[in-house]
């Protein structure tokens, strides 16, 4: 019972911080708007790219452009997503070494997620617009569509979110944890975005292990157009796994910053 | 008439004092190498993928060769064409800094001096990022797909047309940098350049590759100058004649060169008039 | 009734030592040296609900480490704390309810937005009720003064009506207990006043228990009743500011301007604190030596142009403190 309205305040939570950070964008319209523009572009490249790549070779290893157009409708509604919401998750690991948990702990919500949420980049907006828009365009959307859609970009988002968490957790642990984390979080966005159906062998057990991103690429094929229901189940689990994961690591690496031995005597 | 001793001097230590701009501009790029090369880990990531999808292009079509390219001749074309792009110093916001610091108008009196001063020290960070991502990115695809197969009697042309095509790209940088003199945030419109330089400069596939129409647009413009040709010369089936090459980018230099010169000039002159 | 108890507080950090060279660091990994630094040494301390408490010592004396134990931000090696019956740091989100704390790094207000829309943010934290929240924070604006501006960014205020807006955010929630660091820092003479009185009559009415570091004596001669002087992580001196001030009035300085070089009569409970071409300065410790006694004396044997007789700043005082031998 307590668990249940501990959770809806962080949700009461997140609204305002939604409404206060949405506020600052507007303060700073210009800025806001050119990020937000510029992630759409960005993303557009990579949609330009595979458009051209599946005009001359339209068919590689059972993929078309209407998955890859997909796959990048999913990571882009994921990673938007993650972003808007929790827009602290790749910097966590700079949050720790600098010290600046020290403000979230003295405050009634739970750190880890006080401190993602007080955050919501604007360049998320773009990626999300760009994501939706895309499947809005090309994925055929249906009713019954649309809602695998959301399901399939949800569990993108939660795993990049969760292995983000863990990655930049380390930095309870060792120092350049956020070099670390970054090249990690590069990694997995960058395998996601290619067809899942170009690797194999040991790359592929990789890619369903250490480095995920099988769970993510190969979403269009096997869920959108296949309807392989146990495969989004699997991509939930390992989805929710690291996210819970993730805050594992983030308490444990708590517990040893509240003994003080992380950087020595900060007098 | 033969320049006197005098003229010749002044001109050796012209050079002389350029080129020790651009040794620091390579040393600066040198010192920063920890930094630098943990962002090669990204290029490593972007040529193992983009080998994996490759071969599996190759191998599901059956091909040998493609527009011209073997497999190993398409990855080597792709690790010279991200190197010249990892190279790239972002030099539109440095020049868009100093001229809305107003540094840039306190050497109005010899604006020759600024524009050489910037371009030697370019090259020289340029030089040393490129070569740090050829050595890191070539070792990995001698690993995936062996040594390449350059033309290697393009040699030469090879390394004058990266030169041109580095100076058209330093103009045109150096070009939206200036326009911070009439516009807030010219950090979009940099944005935007580096992105067409990216795709329909043929950083991402050869333009071969392109549909025609496409081709035929990529073809005006003088992103191709900056990256396809210079990459083409030296890798894949010789369709590229390398006097062409090298005329077309001096052309591109010429116009490239006029408008910087007269952005400069109408920024200058804008300064005098408004304040800094 | 007790708002902070610290019973036996110890803090000690154990740093690893590393070598130099890449020698030192191999061998860090295999065979780990630490070394162990006493940050709080065995503090017994006890704050009444209420009470109003200024907690000084030099750089590096042990304050924040004290103050990050309270809040639960650390935990101790040894011995106990409790804030409100509580220790902080094994119910640190509920005790977050009924404290506040004003730290010197972080701002509780959003630097891009009006102060409003900070405070309606925390009460989103706090989880107050609406028409509570707004009852109190209107309270609270009348009594800081901070209502021509609620609706400025904060990046446009002044450090002095900065602060009170965040005096005003740390209140919202009716903390039982508050915590500020550096209150008055870097503010003129008229806003440290006006901070000071608001605070005095906040806690007067509210009975809000206030634990305030500082190195402004200002703040402990005007603001707090109690002070606590920390230093070598052990408690030095605790007792009332009034008695603070009453060592000072056996104390007095002696400022002369010379016409000459000056004499100093030896007299005992006398100390010279500068001696120039141009004048003396002296302390004399009253209790010693009347300080009619040294005056008549220095008029006699000096060529005298001016003088004065002061009493001696708490700086003077505190830092005489500061310099003592860590007691045993």
């Amino acid at each position: 019972m307590a668990g249940r309205r501990r959770l809806l305040a962080h949700f009461a939570l997140l609204r305002s911080y939604q409404a206060a950070n949405l506020a600052m964008a507007m303060e700073y319209r210009a800025a806001f708007f050119a990020q937000v523009f510029g992630m759409i572009l960005n993303d557009s490249l990579w949609l330009a790219y595979w458009t051209l790549f599946f005009h001359r070779f339209p068919v590689v290893n059972g993929w078309g452009r209407a998955d890859v157009l997909m796959l990048w409708a999913i990571i882009a509604t994921g990673f938007g997503l993650a972003e808007a919401t929790f827009g602290a998750w790749r910097m966590l690991a700079n949050y720790i070494a600098e010290g600046q948990l020290d403000y979230y702990l003295v405050l009634p919500k739970h750190p880890l997620w006080h401190a993602l949420m007080s955050r919501a980049s604007p360049t998320g907006w773009g990626d999300l617009i760009f994501g939706l828009a895309v499947f809005a365009i090309w994925g055929q959307p249906s009713p019954a569509r649309t809602g695998l859609f959301v399901l399939c970009a949800l569990a993108c988002g939660l795993l990049l979110l969760g292995i983000s968490i863990a990655c930049n957790s380390l930095a309870f642990f060792v120092g350049h944890a956020d070099a670390l984390a970054r090249q990690v979080d590069n990694a997995m966005i960058h395998f996601s975005t290619y067809p899942g159906a170009i690797f194999d062998g040991a790359v592929r057990v990789l890619l369903f292990t250490l480095i995920p991103a099988g769970f993510v690429n190969n979403l269009p094929v096997e869920v959108m157009r296949e309807g392989n229901f146990g495969f989004l189940a699997g991509a939930w689990a390992v989805a929710s796994g690291w996210v819970l994961f993730g805050q594992w690591i983030f308490q444990l690496g708590l517990r040893r910053y509240e003994s003080g031995n992380l950087m020595g005597p900060r007098l | 008439m033969k320049p006197s001793p005098r003229a010749r001097r002044s001109a050796a230590r012209c050079v002389a004092k350029y080129l020790a701009i651009g040794r620091t501009g390579f040393a600066t790029a040198v010192a920063y190498r920890g930094e630098y090369l943990l962002r090669s880990v990204m290029l490593l990531l972007i040529l193992y993928v983009f080998t994996v999808l490759w071969r599996t292009v190759y191998a599901a079509g059956g091909h040998e060769v493609v527009e011209g390219f073997a497999l190993r001749d398409m990855i080597w074309y792709l690790v010279i064409t991200e190197s010249i792009v990892f190279s790239r110093p972002r030099l539109a916001g440095r020049i868009d800094t100093e001229v809305k610091a107003g540094t840039l108008a306190y050497t109005l009196v010899r604006p020759y001096s600024y524009v050489m001063f910037h371009y030697a020290q370019t090259l020289g960070e340029a030089l040393a990022r490129g070569l740090m991502s050829f050595l890191v990115g070539g070792a990995l695809v001698t690993l995936l797909v062996g040594p390449p197969a350059f033309n290697f009697g393009n040699v030469g042309f090879f390394l004058v047309a990266l030169l041109l095509g580095a100076t058209i790209d330093f103009l045109l940088s150096f070009a939206v940098g200036l326009l911070a003199f009439w516009i807030e945030e010219t950090s979009p419109i940099a944005f935007i350049q580096d992105r067409l330089l990216m795709l329909l400069g043929g950083m991402m596939l050869p333009l071969e590759i392109f549909p025609a129409f496409l081709r035929t647009i990529a073809g005006w413009l003088p992103l191709g100058m900056i990256i396809y040709a210079p990459a083409r010369l030296l890798v894949g089936a010789n369709t590229l004649r390398p006097w062409t090459v090298l005329a077309t980018q001096a052309m591109w230099l010429v116009v490239t060169g006029v408008a910087s010169t007269w952005l400069f000039r109408a920024g200058v002159k804008r300064v005098n008039v408004h304040g800094g | 009734m007790a708002a902070v108890v610290l019973d036996s507080l110890s803090k000690t950090f154990s740093t690893r030592v590393k070598g130099p060279g890449l020698r030192g660091s191999i061998r860090s990994m295999f065979r780990p040296e630490y070394r162990e630094v006493q940050a709080v040494q065995s503090i017994d301390l006890t704050v009444d609900l209420g009470e109003l408490v200024a907690f000084i010592g030099p750089n590096g004396a042990g304050k924040s480490t004290t103050i990050k134990m309270l809040t639960g931000i650390l935990h101790p090696s040894a011995g106990t704390a409790s804030v409100l019956g509580v220790e902080p740091w094994r119910n640190r989100e509920q005790l977050a309810f009924r404290i506040g704390a004003v730290f010197g790094q972080k701002s509780q207000l959003w630097y891009h937005l009006p102060p409003l829309d900070s405070f309606d943010l925390l009460a989103k934290i706090y989880e107050l009720d609406q028409t509570s929240y707004v009852t109190r924070r209107e309270q609270l604006v009348e009594t800081f003064g901070v209502r021509p501006y609620l609706n400025t960014a904060v990046r446009k205020l002044s450090l002095g009506e900065r602060m009170r807006c965040e005096l005003v955010a740390a209140l919202l929630h009716r903390p039982e207990v508050l915590f500020l660091d550096e209150p008055t820092i870097g503010l003129d003479v008229l806003a440290k006043q006006t901070i000071r009185s608001t605070l005095r009559e906040l806690n007067a009415n509210e009975k809000v228990t206030v634990f305030l570091t500082s190195h402004d004596v200002g703040d402990i001669e005007e603001l707090a009743k109690r002070v606590v002087i920390i230093n070598h992580g052990q408690v030095i001196y605790d007792n009332r500011v009034s008695h603070l001030r009453h060592m000072l009035l056996r104390t007095k300085i002696i400022d002369l301007l010379l016409a000459g070089p000056g004499v100093v009569p030896p007299l005992p409970g006398v100390t010279v604190i500068k001696h120039t071409n141009v004048g003396i300065k002296l302390e004399v410790d009253t209790a010693v030596q009347p300080i009619r006694e040294v005056v008549a004396q220095l008029l006699a044997v000096n060529d005298v142009v001016d003088v004065s007789v002061t009493d001696p700043p708490l700086e003077r005082v505190i830092g005489l403190i500061y310099r003592q031998a860590a007691p045993q």
